[in-house]
C-alpha cells in the first residue's frame, strides 16, 4: 500500500511539469499582451505621440521581462514559483498573482466543498431510496427531479432564484456574500447569519447539478450490484436486509462516485465562474475570466496551474481512497 | 413415506414471475421431499426452474417480479413443530435464522460468489455470527477450522486472502467453508461444479459427499450433468418447463428411465465406447417460456407422441413402481 502511494505521487511531478508547459503556452498565444492596451490607453488618454507611448511601454516590458522568448518567460516563471513560492505580478490588480489568487481562494474552496459535500451525501441518499425503491412513486418523482436538476444550466437557476428572492419574498439584498452594511464589520452572530443567508444561494445551485448526477449514478450502480452474485449469497447467509444493503451492496457501488470526486474539485472551482459572475461572488472563477479577457498573462497561467493542481490532488486522493476500499486495486 | 420423516416437503410449488410481457411460470405444481442425510438431485435444461425451485425454498425470490402463489413448503421432521416456509415473513427473523443457519445455499459461480472488498475470513466469520453466540475470536478460529476442513492448505493464512487471490476450486471451497460452518440440516447446491475444471469438479464432488457423511445433513444438488447425479444423488427429478417429468431413485432413474424426454436426455450423452455414431439429440428447442402451452409440455418434441398428448389435458402423474413417478400419457 506504502509503496502505491509513493508511486502514485511521483507520477505528479512530471504530470504537474508538463500540464504548467501547456497553461504557459496556452495563455501566451492570442496576439499581444496586457501592455498592448496600456500603450493604446497612453496613446489616446495621456495624449502622448505614437514614438513616446511606444518607448515608454517598450521600457516597462524590459522591466517585467516581457521582451524575452517564451521558454525564457517560462522559465523564470516556473524558477520563481519553485524556489520562492512567487507566482508573478498581476497587471490588472497590480500585485503578486499569489495575493489575488488566496484571497479568493478561500472562499472558492469553502463554496465548493460545501456544495461538493452536500451533493454528494443527499445524491447518495436518494440513490440508494430510488435503488431500493425501484419504480415506486419516490423513485419515479426523484428520476423526474433529476432530470430537471442536470438540463438547468447554473447561471440560470442563479437568476430564477434571484429573482424569486427580491420580488416574491423580498429580501432586501442578493448577490455577493454579505449585505453591504456588514462587509467591513467584525465577525459576529449578525454578520454570521447574515452570511448564511448569502452562503446558501451559490451552494445550492453548484450542488444541484451534483445531487442529480451522483443520485442517477448511484441508482444504476445499486440495481447493477444488487443483481450480483455475492448480494445473493449475503442473503442467503441470512444476514438482515440492511446489512446486506449497507456493507455489500453499498460499498460496492461507490467506485464510480468516488472516481469522480478527483474531477468534481476543479469542474466545481472554475465551472461555476458563470454562476459566480452572476451572483457577483469573490471566487476564482470571475477573476480567472478578467484575467484572461484583460491578457493578464501570469495571474491567468497561476489560476490554470492552481486548477490542474487541484485536479491531480484530487485524482490521486480519489485513487487512493478507491485502492482503500477494494483489495483488487491495491495489488495491480 | 410419511409426512414428518421428511426435513423438507415442497407441496405443489408454484412461482410466478410477473414480466412486461406476460406471466413466466418457472415453477408449476413441484412436490419434492428430501430426507434428513439424503441427497436429492434436480436435473434440467437451463430455465426449466431449478434455480427458481430453490430460490423459493430460501425465500430470495426477488419480488417484484417474482411471487410465489401456490403451495408449501413444510420445513421440519417433526410434524408438529414443522414450519411453513412460505408463510413466513422472507425478511423476518425466523426466516433469516433458518436461511444460512439451518439450510444454506451455494451457488454456481464461485468466481463472482463472494464479495470482493472483504477477506474470506471476514465472509465466513460473518455467517457464523449470525446464527451462533459466540466471540469475533472464537469465530475466526472456527472459520480456519472449516477452510481446514475444505482442504484448503495454510488456512490460518489463507483466511485473511481476498477472493481474487484464491483460484476457481479454492474459493468454491471457501464458500461450501461458508455454508457449512453453522451445520445446516439442508445444503442446497446449484450447480456448485459448472464454473470448474473436471479435475476440479470430481475433488468438490467428492468434499461434499465426505462433508455430508461428517455432518449428517441433506443435500439437494441442482445440476444440468446426468453425471454429477450419477455420482452424488439418492433421488432424482428430472424438471422441464417447471413441472417434474420423472422421481425416482437415482438407480431406478438410470436403468429404468421412463419419460421420453429423460431417455432422450440419456442417449445425448455422448460415450466413449462405440465409435463413429452420431450423436443423438432432442428435436427442437425449449419452448418460450412465455407462451402458453397447455397439455403435455413435451409433446412438441416428443419422439413418442400419441393422440392424447396433443390435447389439452395435463398428461397424470403415474406411480409406476414404489417411488418411481412420470408424468407422461405413455403410462397412463
Amino acid at each position: 500500500m506504502i509503496s502505491y502511494i509513493i508511486r502514485r505521487i511521483l507520477y505528479v511531478i512530471p504530470l504537474l511539469l508538463a500540464v504548467s508547459i501547456v497553461c504557459f503556452v496556452i495563455i501566451q498565444l492570442p496576439p499581444g499582451d496586457f501592455l498592448t492596451a496600456i500603450e493604446s490607453q497612453l496613446k489616446s488618454q495621456a495624449g502622448l505621440s505614437e514614438e513616446e507611448s511606444r518607448k515608454m511601454v517598450d521600457e516597462m516590458r524590459k522591466t517585467y521581462g516581457l521582451d524575452k522568448s517564451m521558454p525564457v518567460q517560462y522559465l523564470i516563471w516556473i524558477k520563481n514559483i519553485v524556489t520562492k513560492g512567487d507566482f508573478g505580478y498581476s497587471f490588472g490588480y497590480r500585485k503578486p498573482a499569489q495575493e489575488v489568487i488566496w484571497e479568493r481562494l478561500k472562499w472558492t474552496m469553502i463554496i465548493a466543498l460545501s456544495a461538493h459535500l452536500i451533493s454528494t451525501l443527499v445524491g447518495l441518499l436518494i440513490g440508494i431510496y430510488s435503488a431500493t425503491h425501484q419504480y415506486s412513486l419516490g423513485d419515479h418523482l426523484s428520476t423526474f427531479l433529476a432530470f430537471i436538476g442536470l438540463s438547468f444550466p447554473e447561471f440560470f437557476t442563479a437568476l430564477v432564484i434571484m429573482y424569486l428572492l427580491v420580488f416574491r419574498f423580498r429580501v432586501p439584498h442578493v448577490g455577493g456574500l454579505s449585505s453591504p452594511e456588514y462587509v467591513l464589520a467584525t465577525w459576529n452572530w449578525a454578520k454570521f447569519v447574515d452570511f448564511l443567508q448569502h452562503f446558501w444561494i451559490p451552494v445550492v445551485i453548484s450542488g444541484v447539478a451534483g445531487v442529480a448526477r451522483n443520485m442517477r449514478v448511484m441508482r444504476a450502480n445499486l440495481l447493477d450490484v444488487f443483481r450480483s452474485q455475492y448480494v445473493i449469497t449475503a442473503r442467503a447467509k441470512g444476514l438482515k436486509e440492511r446489512i446486506v444493503l449497507y456493507k455489500h451492496a453499498v460499498v460496492n457501488a461507490l467506485h464510480p462516485i468516488i472516481a469522480y470526486q478527483g474531477v468534481a474539485l476543479p469542474y466545481i472551482v472554475q465551472g461555476t465562474m458563470v454562476t459566480a459572475i452572476v451572483l457577483n461572488l469573490p471566487t476564482t472563477g470571475p477573476a480567472f475570466y478578467d484575467a484572461l479577457v484583460f491578457q493578464d498573462t501570469l495571474l491567468a497561467g497561476s489560476f490554470l496551474l492552481m486548477v490542474t493542481v487541484v485536479l491531480v490532488i484530487g485524482n490521486l486522493l480519489s485513487d487512493l481512497i478507491l485502492a482503500w476500499i477494494d483489495p483488487r486495486i491495491r495489488y495491480d | 413415506m410419511e409426512t414428518n420423516s421428511c426435513l423438507i416437503n415442497v407441496k405443489g410449488l408454484c412461482t410466478y414471475f410477473y414480466t412486461d410481457d406476460g406471466i413466466v411460470k418457472a415453477v408449476d405444481g413441484v412436490n419434492l421431499k428430501i430426507r434428513r442425510g439424503e441427497t436429492l438431485g434436480v436435473v434440467g435444461e437451463s430455465g426449466c426452474g431449478k434455480s427458481v425451485t430453490a430460490l423459493s425454498i430460501m425465500r430470495l425470490i426477488p419480488a417484484p417480479p417474482g411471487r410465489i402463489t401456490r403451495g408449501e413448503i413444510l420445513y421440519g421432521e417433526n410434524k408438529e413443530k414443522s414450519v411453513d416456509l412460505i408463510r413466513l415473513d422472507s425478511r423476518g427473523s425466523k426466516m433469516r435464522n433458518i436461511r444460512g443457519g439451518e439450510i444454506a445455499m451455494i451457488f454456481q459461480e464461485p468466481m463472482i460468489s463472494l464479495n470482493p472488498v472483504y477477506t474470506i475470513g471476514d465472509q465466513i466469520i460473518e455467517s457464523i455470527m449470525v446464527h451462533q453466540k459466540v466471540t469475533k475470536k472464537e469465530a475466526k478460529e472456527h472459520a480456519i477450522k472449516m477452510l481446514d476442513r475444505v482442504g484448503i492448505s495454510d488456512p490460518a493464512q489463507r483466511v485473511d486472502d481476498y477472493p481474487h487471490q484464491l483460484s476457481g476450486g479454492m474459493r468454491q471451497r471457501a464458500i461450501i467453508a461458508m455454508a457449512l460452518s453453522c451445520h445446516p440440516n439442508l445444503l442446497i447446491a446449484d450447480e456448485p461444479t459448472t464454473a470448474l475444471d473436471v479435475t476440479v469438479q470430481a475433488q468438490v464432488l467428492e468434499l461434499m459427499k465426505e462433508l455430508q457423511q461428517e455432518f449428517g445433513m441433506a443435500i439437494m444438488m441442482i445440476t444440468h450433468n446426468l453425471g454429477v447425479i450419477a455420482e452424488t444423488s439418492d433421488n432424482v427429478a428430472v424438471m422441464y418447463l417447471g413441472k417434474i417429468m420423472e422421481y425416482a431413485s437415482a438407480h431406478d432413474l438410470f436403468h429404468h428411465p421412463m419419460h421420453p424426454y429423460l431417455q432422450a436426455l440419456l442417449k445425448s450423452i455422448p460415450s466413449i465406447v462405440g465409435k463413429g455414431e452420431r450423436l443423438a439429440m432432442i428435436k427442437g428447442t425449449v419452448p418460450d417460456p412465455l407462451s402458453i402451452l397447455r397439455g403435455c409440455l413435451f409433446a412438441p418434441r416428443c419422439l413418442e407422441i400419441k393422440k392424447i398428448c396433443q390435447s389439452e389435458e395435463e398428461p397424470p402423474v403415474i406411480e409406476v413402481e414404489k417411488g418411481h413417478q412420470v408424468k407422461c400419457w405413455l403410462y397412463a
